[in-house]
């Protein structure tokens, strides 16, 4: 971050939104710095596989379409193969990957260079094999483990694999294919982010802040929560976005507890209408925001406004807690901790970091330390969420807060620009 | 704009020798305990202590648990274990209890434990350890210590480790739960055709925003925006494709500028209302220019080879028998022609896939059952060639024959 002639130049960076202000155009032009594709895709893939080598892995298998994305640059039926083992990636320690694609359609990974190869991909998920299951479950073995020979150098069979199942399991074992856990090298490859994936983050977050103020603009009593939600989901995609991975949007009582999803609710005067994007937006980059707002005629009652600046403090008290260097550990100590009768409800988490989907790490609350803490080191380039939900336990409304943000050397740059309330600071 | 789904009269159907209403409102409940007891008896049947089901789909037929379903997918962050006797315990996400409170498919709710790498980081083993201990008890509790086979529709390394190590025999559930969810009720069928006349709503918006000068995801988007609005749920690919991008099939939508004379080419896949999936294909010429002669003579075929196939469609006839029987396009079609002639449909796609004769040497066997629902596909479109055409039509399967659930009409500009 910071070289020279980088398009995220920003010198001083006092002001936390100086990288947001500076999104760049990603239509595509000559005469201006952009970000860069090709670099992009060779960062990725040097990343994973500086994490193979490190593990001694001779390579490894990912089927997560996000993976596939990371280590690959190729896209292909990302929502329905992210349940359906439709197609894998072999990412070798070193030298180009080798993508199985779903049958019919190995055209879309014409021209994408970290790839050598591309061959059909032969399933043994029950819905394409029926009986032949097994048949099927034994060649996608003999294949592993022809490719594992091939770029082991004859010694090497120790593999990464983000998702396989029992039977695959027990066969590509049976081969002599020494098999090991995929997800943690890829989250790792993935945490710290290069210049061009900031930009195509920034990009993708500018795409979800339209959609939050289309809500905002149209928001008025009487519509429903899936008639405002939709505005979101046509944003995201009008403007080459993904999916929405959640339906995390609720007015009124269904605000309290959390997690209650949208719904054919109308929106009444003074409901609190809270959301999270949960945005996998264009580029593959998920932007994950939350928002809550008031609906007029009227003005918030105190405990809104209470619950409000209570949420507003547990964010900016946490963003400031993040600068390189920081243990996750420490975080969890130094966390903003909600009060009675908020404490019950918090969120899970303080903050977790995010690129592609959510991704590692996840640092939890003081109180969650012993049942789900682990410790790590924020890096410069690092994305991380960072949450707040308050809302009393039995409580009739409650508020979501959740901003996005790069570590830097010095502290943080907030990626998201999209304004608090007005109302509910007042 | 309205969020309320159109009405629409369809005829009575006649399902397991009971006729009903396709239009009437299902019966949430009724729709419910008629798929957990055919887990349950898929279960029993198998000779299994029980099954432990992580993707959201799943879940979902089972219970009818739904919670954060896209993120669920790629995370396996919550899962529900039916054991034989007839017990159903959900475990769900941290401080979502709420959400499944009210279902009465639902026994008790527990935490669930998280061990992918991103929620449980270098404690994944202990996680594991963890889930594979309450779920061994709960087993042991509910069915004695002898019985310890467990089905799966999904389980990763460590937990796999972990259950061994319990005196647990993991396997495969894939097969038991596609058998289940592949035939349907009534209910089921109402639920999904009130998916359908919601999709059917946004395929009408979408009718009205096509125009030259629009970008083919902003077409996309209209659908996008109408199924998230009439309450459905994710649209699991983004295939519309317009022009030249049409052929071959498969290229996701982008922000191509949809031409005069274009044609746009597009496959719903989309999880509407009540969860249910709608898969329909249309192809539609762009005003402007007259179709082209090719562009007819593609859309008479793919129309041809789905209502063919769809009357070949049978119950009791075999996966093989169909194929053997199903049309057949020119030659000239043939290399870039859909590989399936149907596969099922429900919660998403599933089980079965009939596949045409071209391609049956790769393929499987089956019987056709009354109750399943069929997408019947075709796409035409020639190596070399400038259009695509994709069509395809939701079916149940009842004693008499195929019915059609869907009812959007083809282009007239291309019939």
């Amino acid at each position: 971050m910071g070289n020279t002639g980088s398009i995220l130049d920003t010198e001083p960076q006092r002001d936390v939104h100086a990288l947001a202000r500076r999104s760049p155009s990603v239509t595509l032009a000559e005469y201006e710095r952009q970000p860069d594709m090709k670099r992009l895709r060779a960062y990725r893939l040097a990343r994973v596989q500086d994490e193979l080598r490190k593990h001694d892995y001779a390579g490894g298998f990912f089927c997560d379409p996000s993976n596939v994305r990371y280590a690959t640059g190729t896209r292909n039926m990302s929502v329905w193969t992210s349940h359906v083992p439709a197609r894998y990636c072999f990412v070798p320690a070193q030298g180009k990957t080798i993508l199985f694609e779903f049958r019919s359609s190995q055209h879309l990974a014409n021209g994408i260079e970290t790839v050598g190869e591309c061959r059909p991909f032969i399933g043994w998920y029950y819905m394409t094999t029926g009986t032949r299951q097994m048949e099927k479950a034994k060649a996608f073995a003999a294949t592993v483990a022809a490719v594992v020979r091939e770029h082991g150098g004859g010694k090497n069979h120790r593999v990464a694999f983000d998702r396989l199942d029992p039977l695959g399991l027990d066969l590509v074992r049976a081969e002599g294919i020494d098999v090991f856990e995929g997800e943690e090298v890829m989250q790792h490859a993935r945490s710290v982010k290069s210049e061009d994936e900031i930009a195509g983050m920034t990009h993708s977050l500018a795409v979800c802040d339209a959609g939050i103020a289309r809500m905002r603009a149209a928001l008025r009593p009487g519509l429903t929560e899936n008639e405002l939600w939709a505005l979101l989901h046509e944003t995201n995609i009008s403007h080459g976005g993904e999916c929405i991975e959640t339906r995390l949007f609720a007015s009124g009582g269904r605000t309290n507890p959390w997690f209650q999803e949208c719904s054919d609710r109308v929106i009444r005067p003074g409901d609190l209408v809270a959301f999270d994007t949960d945005m996998i937006g264009p580029m593959g980059f998920c932007c994950d925001i939350s928002r809550t707002f008031f609906t007029e005629p009227g003005k918030p009652n105190a405990d809104q406004r209470q619950m409000y600046a209570l949420a507003v403090e547990q964010i900016q008290h946490n963003l400031g807690l993040i600068k390189a260097g920081v243990g996750f550990r420490e975080i969890t100590e130094e966390s903003f901790v909600l009060p009675e009768p908020f404490h019950a409800n918090r969120y899970a988490n303080v903050m977790h970091g995010v690129g592609l989907a959510d991704e590692w790490p996840v640092i939890v609350n003081r109180s969650d330390w012993e049942a789900r803490g682990y410790d790590g080191v924020l890096e410069e380039g690092m994305v991380f969420s960072v949450e707040s939900y308050v809302g009393a336990t039995g409580g009739s409304d409650g508020i979501k807060l959740e901003e996005c943000a790069l570590v830097t050397r010095d502290g943080y740059q907030l990626l998201s620009t999209f304004p608090y309330e007005e109302r509910l600071l007042g | 704009m309205s969020q309320r789904v159109s009405e629409r009269n369809m005829p009575a159907i006649e399902l397991f020798g009971e006729a009903f209403h396709p239009a009437a409102p299902p019966d949430a409940a009724a729709l419910r305990s008629y798929r957990r007891d055919r887990v349950r008896d898929a279960l029993r049947s198998h000779d299994l202590a029980a099954v432990v089901l992580f993707n959201p789909v799943n879940i979902r037929y089972a219970c009818d648990a739904r919670n954060m379903q896209v993120y669920g997918l790629h995370n396996p962050c919550r899962y529900v274990c039916l054991t034989a006797d007839g017990h159903t315990a959900l475990f769900e996400f941290r401080n979502c209890e709420h959400l499944s409170r009210h279902l009465e498919t639902v026994d008790e709710i527990r935490p669930a434990k998280a061990w992918y790498h991103m929620a449980a980081g270098p404690r994944g083993d202990e996680s594991a350890r963890s889930f594979a201990g309450e779920i061994a008890a709960l087993v042991r509790e509910r069915m004695g210590a002898t019985p310890n086979r467990i089905a799966f529709d999904r389980l990763d390394m460590a937990g796999a480790a972990a259950l061994a190590a319990e005196g647990m025999i993991p396997v495969d559930g894939l097969a038991l739960l596609d058998f289940a969810r592949a035939i349907k009720c009534a209910d089921e069928i109402k639920a999904m055709c009130e998916a359908i006349r919601a999709c059917e709503d946004g395929l009408s918006r979408m009718q009205a925003a096509h125009r030259p000068g629009i970008t083919e995801q902003a077409l996309w988007s209209v659908l996008s925006h109408a199924n998230a609005e009439l309450g459905g749920e994710w649209m699991e690919t983004r295939l519309l494709s317009a022009g030249r991008r049409t052929n071959p099939w498969y290229n996701e939508c982008g922000d191509y500028v949809i031409q005069r004379g274009d044609l746009v080419s597009f496959d719903t896949d989309l999880v509407g209302r009540h969860g249910y999936s709608v898969d329909l294909s249309r192809s539609w010429l762009t005003e402007g220019a007259a179709a082209t002669d090719e562009q007819r003579t593609l859309h008479a075929l793919a129309h041809a080879q789905i209502h063919h196939n769809i009357d070949v469609l049978k119950p009791g006839r075999t996966f093989r028998e169909i194929a053997d029987a199903a049309y057949r396009l020119p030659e000239r079609f043939v290399p870039r022609m859909n590989r399936a002639i149907a596969h099922g449909i429900g919660l998403c796609n599933e089980y079965p896939l009939v596949v045409n004769s071209e391609y049956f040497a790769g393929a499987y066997d089956g019987v056709l059952a009354e109750g399943m629902v069929l997408c019947v596909e075709s796409y035409v479109g020639e190596p070399g060639g400038r259009d695509g055409v994709k069509l395809e039509e939701q079916v149940l399967i009842t004693a008499r024959g195929a019915v059609k659930l869907s009812a959007f009409p083809f282009d007239d500009a291309l019939l």
